[in-house]
C-alpha cells in the first residue's frame, strides 16, 4: 500500500529527482486519518518516503497507522510532543538523512495524488524555493478554500487574505510568494533545517510555522503556496473536532505567544526597537478592551502569553542568536509580505474599496449589472461591516466638528473635571463638591467616565468628545444586537440600527451634548430584549444569565439616568400583561434583574427612593404628539419633517411582521404607543414628577420604532415578497424602502451639514462676565427661565425645578461657575437646601419681597441668569425690582450680579445679626442682614476647607453646603461640631483665637466601604457574565 | 497542532449543523429563515397596526383638544414681605429732610434706613415702625444731591419726605417717595428763568455702579445736555445732583429725560429759587402715562402745568378740573398739542381744593405732567400727582415748623361717590378716623379735625367704594410768617397692605 522509499526505480536516480520524506504527525486523528494515509498512498510522486509519529494517540491512530505503514515506520511518543517534538523524532531517523526534502503532514490532511509532486515541481520552478505549500480546501466542503499562503501583521499576529467560506473560482490560481505557509502540508527543503534549523518546540503545536517561514525567509529563502497542490484540511483542533487534552488555552494565547516569540527572535535590532514600543501600547489598548467588553478570559491570555515570553526570554535570545546569524535579507525585504497595518481596519477598508471600484466599473458601463450584483452580494453577505463603514462615514462628517473642538462647549454639555482622577475624586468622596453639597453618594457612572477620561491618555476633554460621538454608533450597534438575537437577521437588524443611529432622539442627545440620555439610548434596547427574552417561551439562556444581564444593563442605564427604569417598567408591563404562561418565569426573572441592577448601583438608591421626584423626573420636552411620535424631544438636526420617517416605517413594518416575529413585535409596539402617551402625559404635566421624564419614553420611542422596523424588514427578507402575485405585501414593501431609503439618507443629510448646539467655543460670549470673575472663592449660579420644557442656555443645562407663581412661573436650575456639570452624571439634586432655595424663589416671585439677592447670599449665589426673551414679563420686573440684584449684562444672557452674595465658605466676624440670622434661619432675619464685611473666604483642599478665624472677637465659620452630621471644625488643636446654619447649611462658631481653621469631613469611611462593596459587587457581575473565552 | 485560524462562526455553523442533525424539523435559525409567504400574510397585523395607529390619532386628538396641558399652579404667597422707598430730596446747607415712613399693617415691621449723598454712605439707621403708626426719620441733608433709600423687612410701609431749607435758601419740599427704580426716567416742573435753580437729584440706591445720560428737554429748543452729562457714572449707593441751569439758562420751561446703560436709578427734580422758595416733584419711570392728576391747594388760583414729551412724536391732550363742585372741561381734545422730544407749559386757573386732570388724545404717545402751585405766599409747591385713581393711599405731611395749616385734599375722578375712611397714623398717639363720601367729580378736603391734634401725621386713605387721588398741600412756619408752602401727592399702596392688618 505504501510506496517504498528505498527502492526507486532507476530511471528516476538518473534524473536526480529528489527525496521526500513525508512526516505524519498523529495525534488522535483516527477519523481523518484513513483518508490521510490513503492521499498518501496515491501519491504520484516516485521518492517518497513516509515515517509517522505517534504523538501519544489513545484513540486508535496508531493502530491504523501500524497496519497500513507497518511498525517500523511508525514512531511512537508516549506523550504528545508536539509538531516540533513529533518533527525532531523523525528527523533523527537515519531515512532522513537521505531526503532531500520534508514534508510535513497533520493527521487531519488529505492530500490529492498529485500533491507531492507539484510541491517538489515548485521547488524546481521558483528560484530559492525554501518552503512550499500548497491549496488547502475545506475538508468537508472542496469548493471552499481554507489557505493560500498567510502573512501577519507588523507584529506577527496572522492575517489571512480569504473570507471567511470563500469559494475557490480559482482567484488565487497562480504561484504565490507569502510569509508563510500553514505546516498542515508543508514541504521543507534540507537546505532550509539545516541553516536555520527545524521548529521551535517550545510552542507545542501553534504557530510554529510561522515562526519557521520567517526564519527561512531571513536566510533569502523563497516561501511559495502553489495552487496545483491542492490538500483538504479539518483543521479539527482549532474546530473543536479534536479533543486536545493538552490544549489548556485559547487560540488568542497560542497566537500572541507565537506572535510574540517570532517578532523577538527574527526582527532585526532597529526593527525591534521601533516596534516594541507600538507592541505595548497596542496590546496595552487590546487588553482595555477586552477588560472593558468583559472578555476577562481573554484579557489574561494575553497577560500570559507576554508572561511566558518573558520567562522564556534566555531561550528565545538564544534562538534569536542562531536565526539572526543566518541573516540574508533585511526586515524591509521581508516586510513586503507583511500587512502594513495593525488592527483588521486596512482590510474593511479594502472592502469599502471593492464597493467603490466596482460603482467606478458601474459608471464606466463595464458589467454593471455583475458589480451592482456584487454590491448587493456584499451589504447582504456583510450587512454589519457596511454598516460600521457607512456608521464611521457618518461619524466623519457629522461628529468631525465635536471631535476636532478645541473648546467644546453649548446645548447641556456637562463640564468634565480637569483630570480624569476628578472623577474617581467625587465617586469615592463622602460628601458631593457639586450643587449644593450633601451626602448623596455620588453615581457609578463616575468610574466609566473617569476611565474612559485615563485612557485617552489622561485628557477629559478627549474622552468627552469621544463619548459624544462614539455613544451614538454604540446605540446603533446594542440595537443591532438585540434584534439580530431577536430576529437573527443581519440585514435588518442593520437597517434598523441605521434608523435608531441618525433618529431624531439620538441626534438631539448628540447635538446637545447628553452623555446621559445617549447612554440611555444604548441600554433600552438591550432591556427591551433581555425583557422579551425573559418572557419568551424558548428562553435563548439560562434565567440566571438573564437576570443578571438586565441587572448590569439596568445599573448602567441608572447609573447615568436613573429614569431609564421608567422604559424599562413601561416594557416589563406590556410583557408581563401579555405574557400568558411565562407571566411567572419572566416575572420572577425581571424581579431578580431589578435586584441585582439594584445592587449594583446601591449608593445611588436610597437617595432615588428618598427623592423619586427630583431622581426621574425631567422638565425637558414640550407636549406635542406629533413630535414624539417622531422622536423630536428638542431642536437638533433632524428635527424635521423628514423625522416621520421612523413611525411611518415603523407602521409599514408592524403590518408586514411575519407570524414568528408578531408576539413579540407586537408587544413592543404597544410598549411604544404606550411610551408615546406617557411621554406626552409628561410633558403636559399630568404625571407625578417620578413618572415624568419625556426623553426617557422618548428612548423607548425610538427603539421600539427602530425595532419594529427590523421586524419587519427581517420577515421581509426571510420570506421574500413574493414574486407570483402583487398586493399590499409588495407595495408595503415598496413604501418601507421608499421611506427608509429617503429618511435615512436626508438624516444622514442633516446630522451631516446640521448645526449642533455642542460645538467649538459654545458658550454665550456674555457668560465670560460669571466665567472670568475674579477670586479664588467659589459661587453658585442660579439659572431662571419660563417653564416651556426647554434647556437653559449653556452651560445651565437642564432645570431642576419649577416655582409655580401664576404669570411668573418659572423653571430654575443652579450650577457652579462652570455651569453644569458630569459629576453629577445620575445624581438627583435634593435636600433640604433645595427646598429653601424654591421657598426665595417663591419669595421672589410673589413680588413682595425685593431682597432676594440677600436671601440668595447663604447659598452662595452670585449670579442670576437667563437667557434672552426667556423669562416670563412678571418674573423679569420682579427681579428687576430686587434691591440687591443689578443687571450686568444683556445679549445672549441676561445677567443679575447678587451684591449681597455671600463667598461659598466663608469665615465671618460673629456679627449678633448675623448669628441670630444664620442660627435661627429666619428668612426675615437673613432678608434684613447687612452687607457682609470682613468675610474671609476659605479655600476649597482634599476633603473640606480652609481658613483663617477672624482677627479679632469670636467668629463664625460658614460652609454654603447642605448640612449633613459628620462635619467638624478643627482650631487651634479643638474640635467642633457643625450646627445647621440658615436652617439648611453648615456653620461653626470659632474660638476668638486668630489663626488656622479646618473644616473637614468625618465620615468618610462609610463612602469607602461603600465603594468597596460596589467593586466587588461589579467584579463579581462582571465575571459571572464574562463572554466565553475567544478562540480566535 | 498547528492550523489555520479558526474563525467562531466556522465554529457556530458547524454547532448549527450539528443542531441540524439532531433536530430534522429544522434549527431554531432554520426555521425563522423558513417564513412562508402565508405567515407574511398581513391580514390580522393589518389590523393591529390599524388599531395602534387609531389609539394614537384618537389621543392625539384628545390630548390637543380636550385634556390640555395642565396649567401651573397659582403658587404660594410671599411671606418675607420686603421692599424700599427711594427718596431723592436733595437738599442744601442746612436743610433738613425729614422721612415719614408708615406702617398700614398690623405687625410693627423694621426699616432699615440709609441716607446717601455724593460721598459714601456712613451707614444706616434701623427702626421698628409700629402697626398702624409712623415714625420720622430726621437727619441733615447737606447735599443738592442728597437722598434716603428706605428699605423694609416683615410687612409693608410707605415712606414720603418733608425737606425744610437752611439760612440761604426758603421753604419747604414734600413729596412721596419713590417705590421704584428703573433706567428710564421722565422729569417735569424745571424753569430756569427769573433767578430759579432748577435740579435733577438721581439717586442710585444699588451695590452696583449705574451709567446714565441726562438729556434736557426744552420748549423750543431740540433736546441737549453738557456732555459731562453722557454716561454719567454714578457709584452703587450715592446719590448727585445735575444743575440745569449750567446747560439751558433762562428758559421758562425744562424737562428732563435719564436713560440708563447700566443699573437703575431713581429721580425727582428739585427748584430753588430765591424768590419763590424751593419745591420737588419726583419723576416718572418707565414707559410715560397717559394721564395725570395733578391734586392742589391752597393755591392762589393759578397753576402751572408741565408736560414733557420724552418721545419724539408730539401728543395732544385735553384737561379738565375736578374742584369743589364738580369737573369742569378746560381743554377739549385737540385743543392742546405739543411737539415730541420738548417741554412746555399751561397755566390753568383752578379753584381750591382742585386736582387737574391732563389726558392724552387718542393714539397719541404718553407723557409727563406736574403741577406748580403758586401758593398765596413767596414758596412755591409742585408735585407730579398720580397716573390714576387708587382705592388706598398713605398721604404725607407736607407741613415744617409750626403754626402750622395741613390740608388734605381728595378728589374723586370716578362717575359714582367715593366713601373713604380716613386714619391718621401719628408717631406718638391715638389716630384718629374719620368716615367721608365725596361725590362724583369732586375735590374736596378732609374734615379738619382730622389732623388738627397732630398736623405732622401721615393719613392712611382707604376707599370702601370708588377710587380717589388725595394730596395734602400745607403752609406752615417760614421765614417770614406761615409762608412755607408744601404739595405732597399720597403714595398709592396695595390695598391688602391693608387687609393684612385687618
Amino acid at each position: 500500500m505504501i510506496r517504498a522509499d528505498s527502492d526507486p526505480a532507476p530511471a528516476e536516480r538518473e534524473v536526480h529527482t529528489p527525496t521526500v520524506l513525508a512526516v505524519l504527525v498523529v495525534s488522535d486523528g483516527a477519523p481523518w486519518l484513513r483518508s490521510c494515509l490513503q492521499g498518501l498512498s496515491a501519491q504520484t510522486y516516485p521518492r517518497l518516503g513516509v515515517v509517522a509519529v505517534d504523538n501519544g494517540s489513545r484513540d486508535g491512530s496508531r493502530e491504523i497507522l501500524e497496519r497500513a505503514l507497518g511498525p517500523r515506520r511508525v514512531v511512537e511518543l508516549r506523550r504528545n510532543a508536539g509538531l516540533a517534538g513529533a518533527v525532531d523524532r523523525a528527523l533523527d531517523l537515519p531515512v532522513a538523512e537521505e531526503a532531500d526534502f520534508l514534508l510535513v503532514i497533520h493527521d487531519d490532511t488529505a492530500l490529492e495524488p498529485d500533491t507531492v509532486a507539484r510541491l517538489v515541481e515548485t521547488t524546481n520552478t521558483v528560484e530559492r524555493a525554501g518552503i512550499v505549500g500548497p491549496k488547502v480546501v475545506d475538508w468537508d466542503d472542496p469548493r471552499v478554500l481554507r489557505e493560500v499562503g498567510r502573512s501577519t501583521d507588523r507584529f506577527g499576529h496572522p492575517t489571512q487574505p480569504l473570507q471567511d467560506g470563500e469559494i475557490d473560482h480559482g482567484q488565487y490560481d497562480r504561484v504565490l510568494e507569502v510569509l508563510f505557509v500553514s505546516s498542515c502540508a508543508m514541504l521543507v527543503s534540507r537546505e532550509v533545517w539545516q541553516t536555520v534549523g527545524g521548529l521551535d518546540e517550545r510552542l507545542t503545536s501553534h504557530h510554529e510555522d510561522l515562526d519557521l517561514c520567517w526564519r527561512a525567509r531571513m536566510a533569502g529563502f523563497r516561501v511559495v503556496m502553489t495552487p496545483s497542490a491542492r490538500v483538504r484540511h479539518v483543521a479539527a483542533t482549532s474546530s473543536g473536532r479534536r479533543e486536545d487534552v493538552d490544549r489548556h488555552r485559547s487560540e488568542r494565547y497560542y497566537g500572541e505567544r507565537a506572535s510574540l516569540a517570532a517578532m523577538l527572535k527574527n526582527y532585526s535590532l532597529p526593527s525591534l526597537l521601533l516596534l516594541l514600543p507600538l507592541f505595548a501600547l497596542i496590546g496595552i489598548g487590546r487588553l482595555l478592551l477586552l477588560t472593558l467588553t468583559r472578555r476577562f478570559e481573554d484579557a489574561w491570555e494575553l497577560l500570559a502569553a507576554w508572561g511566558w515570553n518573558v520567562a522564556h526570554l534566555p531561550g528565545t535570545l538564544a534562538r534569536r542568536r542562531r536565526s539572526q546569524r543566518a541573516r540574508t535579507v533585511s526586515d524591509r525585504e521581508i516586510r513586503r509580505f507583511m500587512e502594513s497595518a495593525t488592527f483588521r481596519l486596512p482590510r474593511w477598508v479594502d472592502d469599502a474599496n471593492k464597493i467603490l471600484a466596482e460603482q467606478q466599473q458601474i459608471d464606466e458601463g463595464e458589467e454593471g449589472f455583475k458589480v451592482r450584483a456584487h454590491a448587493a452580494s456584499l451589504v447582504r453577505q456583510h450587512p454589519a461591516l457596511v454598516g460600521m463603514i457607512v456608521a464611521a462615514a457618518v461619524v466623519f462628517l457629522a461628529g468631525g466638528r465635536i471631535l476636532g473642538a478645541q473648546d467644546l462647549g453649548g446645548g447641556a454639555l456637562a463640564a468634565f473635571p480637569a483630570s480624569a482622577a476628578g472623577f474617581f475624586r467625587e465617586l469615592v468622596s463622602g460628601v458631593r463638591t457639586t450643587g449644593l453639597g450633601g451626602a448623596d453618594a455620588a453615581s457609578p457612572a463616575l468610574a466609566p467616565l473617569g476611565a474612559t477620561s485615563w485612557l485617552t491618555f489622561g485628557d477629559p476633554s478627549l474622552a468627552q468628545r469621544l463619548l459624544l460621538v462614539l455613544l451614538p454608533v454604540l446605540a446603533a450597534g446594542l440595537l443591532y444586537r438585540a434584534l439580530f438575537r431577536l430576529t437573527s437577521e443581519r440585514v435588518s437588524s442593520t437597517l434598523a440600527a441605521g434608523c435608531y443611529g441618525v433618529c431624531a432622539a439620538t441626534l438631539w442627545s448628540l447635538s446637545e451634548g447628553r452623555i446621559d440620555v445617549l447612554v440611555a439610548l444604548c441600554v433600552v434596547p438591550v432591556l427591551i430584549e433581555r425583557v422579551s427574552a425573559a418572557f419568551s417561551p424558548d428562553p435563548p439562556q439560562s434565567w440566571r444569565r438573564i437576570a443578571i444581564g438586565t441587572g448590569i444593563t439596568l445599573a448602567i442605564g441608572v447609573a447615568f439616568l436613573p429614569a431609564v427604569v421608567l422604559p424599562f417598567a413601561v416594557v416589563l408591563a406590556v410583557f408581563a400583561l401579555t405574557a400568558g404562561s411565562t407571566i411567572g418565569r419572566g416575572l420572577r426573572t425581571m424581579l431578580a434583574g431589578v435586584a441585582i441592577g439594584a445592587a449594583l448601583v446601591f449608593p445611588l438608591v436610597p437617595t432615588l427612593i428618598a427623592a423619586p421626584g427630583p431622581s426621574f423626573s425631567s422638565l425637558i420636552g414640550s407636549p406635542s404628539f406629533e413630535r414624539i411620535v417622531r422622536v423630536v424631544i428638542g431642536p437638533a438636526p433632524g428635527d424635521w419633517e423628514v423625522a416621520w420617517f421612523l413611525p411611518v416605517a415603523a407602521i409599514a413594518s408592524l403590518v408586514v411582521v411575519a407570524r414568528e416575529h408578531r408576539a413579540t413585535a407586537n408587544r413592543i409596539a404597544i410598549a411604544t404607543l404606550a411610551a408615546i402617551f406617557l411621554a406626552w402625559l409628561s410633558a403636559a404635566g399630568w404625571l407625578p414628577a417620578p413618572l415624568s421624564n419625556l426623553p426617557a419614553y422618548t428612548a423607548l420611542v425610538a427603539a421600539g420604532e427602530a425595532m419594529l422596523i427590523g421586524f419587519g424588514a427581517a420577515s421581509l427578507i426571510s420570506g421574500g415578497i413574493g414574486r407570483e402575485a402583487f398586493g399590499a405585501r409588495q407595495v408595503l414593501s415598496a413604501v418601507l424602502t421608499g421611506v427608509l431609503t429617503l429618511g435615512l439618507a436626508l438624516q444622514v443629510l442633516a446630522a451631516s451639514v446640521g448645526e449642533w448646539q455642542v460645538r467649538d467655543d459654545g458658550l454665550p460670549p456674555a457668560w465670560s462676565v460669571v466665567s472670568e470673575q475674579g477670586g479664588s472663592a467659589g459661587f453658585r449660579v442660579l439659572w431662571l427661565g419660563r417653564p416651556d420644557g426647554g434647556v437653559f442656555p449653556a452651560p445651565g443645562g437642564d432645570p431642576i425645578g419649577v416655582v409655580a407663581q401664576n404669570g411668573a412661573s418659572v423653571r430654575y436650575g443652579l450650577t457652579g461657575r462652570e455651569g453644569v456639570v458630569a459629576l453629577d452624571t445620575g445624581r438627583p439634586d435634593r435636600g433640604s437646601g433645595y427646598g429653601t432655595l424654591e421657598e426665595t424663589l417663591t419669595e421672589l416671585l410673589s413680588g413682595q419681597n425685593r431682597h432676594t439677592g440677600a436671601l440668595l447670599a447663604p447659598f452662595g449665589i452670585r449670579f442670576v441668569v437667563s437667557g434672552a426673551g426667556d423669562l416670563p414679563m412678571p418674573a423679569q420686573q420682579r427681579l428687576e425690582e430686587q434691591l440687591d440684584l443689578d443687571r450686568e449684562s444683556s445679549g445672549e444672557l441676561t445677567i443679575y450680579r447678587n451684591a449681597r452674595s455671600f463667598p461659598q465658605a466663608a469665615t465671618v466676624p460673629a456679627d449678633e445679626r448675623f448669628l441670630e440670622a444664620a442660627g435661627r434661619g429666619d428668612p426675615l432675619d437673613v432678608a434684613a442682614l447687612p452687607t457682609l464685611r470682613g468675610a474671609e473666604p476659605m479655600d476649597p483642599v482634599e476633603g473640606g476647607w480652609d481658613g483663617r478665624a477672624p482677627r479679632e472677637g469670636p467668629g463664625f465659620a460658614f460652609v454654603a453646603d447642605q448640612f449633613v452630621s459628620g462635619w467638624n471644625l478643627e482650631q487651634g488643636g479643638n474640635e467642633r461640631s457643625a450646627s445647621r446654619a440658615f436652617g439648611w447649611a453648615i456653620g461653626f462658631e470659632t474660638e476668638p483665637a486668630p489663626g488656622p481653621v479646618h473644616v473637614r469631613f468625618g465620615a468618610q469611611w462609610i463612602r469607602t466601604m461603600q465603594i468597596l462593596i460596589l467593586a466587588a459587587l461589579w467584579l463579581t457581575a462582571l465575571w459571572v457574565t464574562r463572554k466565553p473565552v475567544s478562540s480566535a | 497542532m498547528s492550523e489555520s485560524v479558526t474563525p467562531n462562526r466556522r465554529a457556530r455553523r458547524e454547532a448549527a449543523e450539528r443542531e441540524a442533525a439532531a433536530h430534522p424539523e429544522g434549527t431554531r435559525t432554520a426555521r425563522r429563515r423558513a417564513v412562508s409567504p402565508e405567515q407574511l400574510r398581513p391580514r390580522g397585523q393589518t389590523l393591529v397596526a390599524l388599531v395602534l395607529v387609531a389609539i394614537l390619532v384618537v389621543g392625539a386628538f384628545l390630548a390637543d383638544n380636550v385634556i390640555g396641558t395642565r396649567a401651573v399652579g397659582a403658587g404660594a404667597a410671599g411671606t418675607v414681605p420686603s421692599g424700599a422707598w427711594y427718596c431723592p430730596h436733595g437738599g442744601g446747607e442746612d436743610w433738613e429732610s425729614t422721612v415719614f415712613v408708615s406702617n398700614p399693617g398690623e405687625e410693627p415691621v423694621q426699616v432699615r434706613a440709609r441716607r446717601i449723598g455724593p460721598d459714601r454712605s456712613p451707614g444706616s439707621t434701623r427702626v421698628t415702625v409700629p402697626a398702624g403708626g409712623s415714625v420720622e426719620l430726621a437727619a441733615a441733608a447737606p447735599d443738592r444731591g442728597s437722598a434716603t433709600v428706605v428699605e423694609y423687612f416683615g410687612g409693608h410701609v410707605a415712606a414720603g419726605w418733608v425737606a425744610r431749607t437752611g439760612e440761604n435758601d426758603i421753604g419747604l419740599t414734600a413729596e412721596p417717595c419713590l417705590p421704584q427704580a428703573g433706567p428710564e426716567w421722565i422729569l417735569g416742573d424745571g424753569t430756569t428763568e427769573d433767578q430759579e435753580e432748577t435740579w435733577i437729584v438721581v439717586m442710585n440706591p444699588f451695590p452696583g455702579d449705574a451709567v446714565f445720560t441726562l438729556t434736557v428737554l426744552q420748549e423750543d429748543d431740540p433736546p441737549g445736555g453738557l456732555s459731562e452729562w453722557n454716561d454719567f457714572v454714578l457709584k452703587g449707593g450715592r446719590s448727585v445732583a445735575f444743575r440745569l441751569n449750567d446747560f439751558a439758562e433762562g428758559d421758562r420751561v425744562l424737562g428732563a429725560r435719564i436713560q440708563a446703560s447700566l443699573g437703575r436709578i431713581a429721580a425727582s427734580t428739585l427748584g430753588v429759587s430765591k424768590n419763590r422758595g424751593v419745591r420737588s416733584a419726583v419723576g416718572w419711570v418707565g414707559d410715560p402715562p397717559d394721564a395725570a392728576y395733578l391734586p392742589g391747594a391752597g393755591d392762589d388760583g393759578t397753576s402751572f402745568v408741565t408736560i414733557v414729551t420724552p418721545e419724539s412724536r408730539g401728543t395732544n391732550f385735553s384737561a379738565s378740573i375736578f374742584g369743589p363742585k364738580g369737573s369742569q372741561l378746560v381743554g377739549g381734545p385737540g385743543e392742546t398739542s405739543q411737539r415730541g422730544d420738548s417741554a412746555g407749559r399751561l397755566q390753568v386757573d383752578t379753584p381750591t381744593p382742585s386736582t387737574i386732570w391732563i389726558r392724552r388724545g387718542r393714539d397719541r404717545p404718553g407723557f409727563l405732567a406736574t403741577r406748580r402751585t403758586l401758593g398765596t405766599s413767596q414758596d412755591l409747591g409742585a408735585t407730579t400727582g398720580a397716573a390714576e385713581a387708587g382705592p388706598a393711599w398713605i398721604v404725607f405731611p407736607s407741613v415744617g415748623e409750626s403754626p402750622q395749616r395741613p390740608a388734605l385734599v381728595i378728589t374723586n375722578p370716578g362717575t359714582g361717590d367715593a366713601e373713604l375712611t380716613l386714619t391718621t397714623m401719628p408717631a406718638q398717639g391715638e389716630p384718629i378716623t374719620k368716615q367721608i363720601t365725596v361725590r362724583p367729580g369732586a375735590s374736596v378736603l378732609a374734615p379738619e379735625g382730622l389732623l388738627a391734634d397732630d398736623p405732622r401725621a401721615p393719613v392712611l386713605v382707604s376707599a370702601q367704594s370708588g377710587g380717589v387721588v388725595v394730596a395734602t398741600a400745607s403752609y406752615s412756619q417760614g421765614r417770614e410768617g406761615v409762608a412755607s408752602y408744601a404739595v405732597s401727592a399720597g403714595a398709592p399702596i396695595d390695598p391688602t397692605w391693608i387687609t393684612e392688618a385687618g
